[in-house]
């Protein structure tokens, strides 16, 4: 008797462990996500890439300077090419700072975004810009 | 008959466990908010462009004098993608002066559109509407915000 009562408060403290583990991990997370500005310009940067898009005609090259996001990358660790990415199936604005998760934001303009790429003239994170171009869509058959 | 001492007391501190999580995880989420702001809201900016968009093709293309308004004459006339309106965030509403309707996207943000708590909610639509002389109508909305999704 008394050595099931000792495995059930064994149990009971491994059940907190792993609850209060779980729990400290999550709010880790979430703190890393913002302390560095990242959550703050992923969102600020896909509606934003995306109300260009909307606002664009057919034929355009647009520049945007997304610095701030390029640094938050670099200091994740996110390779900074990959920080914008557009899909033409989808209308989706996809951007990430972060390697495990991204933001993604719909354009409603149908229009297809070509040649984008992501640039640092300077070779550092510091002046990055996302280029692209704007082009009429092909209808699929 | 088991009859431990203290049970009851046992199995309630399992609630102050929870609740001091709650607590804590309440207090790290409302600093965060306070210091780093709720974020960007696009609602009423994307619902404007979206009128202008609308607005200027049934302008041109004459959409809201014709006798039938269906969706792919809409869709082609004015370089607007369907699976984005009509992904459940969004509405495009159009009436003419001779009561004849046209709608695309979420049928009910006609009347969620005029709720006071959608300044606040951010699941509810925020619209731009326009009236023209006349009496034509157009009413768009979006409650659009950005998703998280694995990279």
């Amino acid at each position: 008797m008394n050595k099931r009562a000792d495995t059930n408060l064994l149990m009971n403290d491994i059940v907190f462990l792993v609850l209060f583990t779980l729990f400290f991990l999550v709010m880790f997370w979430f703190v890393t996500s913002y302390s560095n500005g990242c959550a703050f310009y992923e969102d600020f940067y896909a509606k934003e890439i995306a109300r260009t898009i909307n606002g664009a005609e057919v034929g355009t090259k647009i520049i945007v300077d997304v610095t701030p996001l390029a640094i938050s990358a670099s200091k994740s660790g996110k390779p900074i090419n990959d920080i914008v990415y557009l899909d033409n199936v989808n209308n989706k604005v996809v951007v990430s700072c972060r390697l495990s998760s991204a933001t993604s934001f719909n354009f409603f303009n149908d229009v297809d975004v070509t040649d984008f790429r992501v640039e640092s003239p300077s070779g550092s994170s510091i002046s990055t810009r996302f280029i692209f171009n704007v082009k009429e869509r092909k209808n699929e058959l | 008959m088991n009859c431990r001492k203290g049970a009851i007391g046992e199995g309630l501190t399992y609630f102050v466990f929870l609740l001091m999580l709650i607590m804590i995880a309440g207090g790290i989420y409302g600093g965060l908010v306070l210091f780093f702001g709720n974020g960007y809201d696009s609602r009423r900016g994307e619902s404007a462009q979206l009128l202008e968009e609308v607005k200027d093709c049934f302008v041109r293309e004459k959409f809201l004098e014709l006798n039938s308004l269906d969706k792919e004459l809409f869709s082609d006339k004015c370089d607007i993608d369907m699976k984005v309106i009509e992904d459940g965030e969004h509405l495009v509403y159009a009436s003419n002066s001779k009561g004849l309707e046209f709608s695309a996207g979420v049928v009910d943000f006609k009347n969620r559109c005029f709720l006071t708590a959608r300044n606040k909610n951010r699941d509810f639509p925020l619209c731009v509407e326009y009236k023209f002389e006349n009496g034509d109508y157009i009413l768009v909305g979006s409650s659009q915000n950005s998703r998280r999704i694995a990279a």
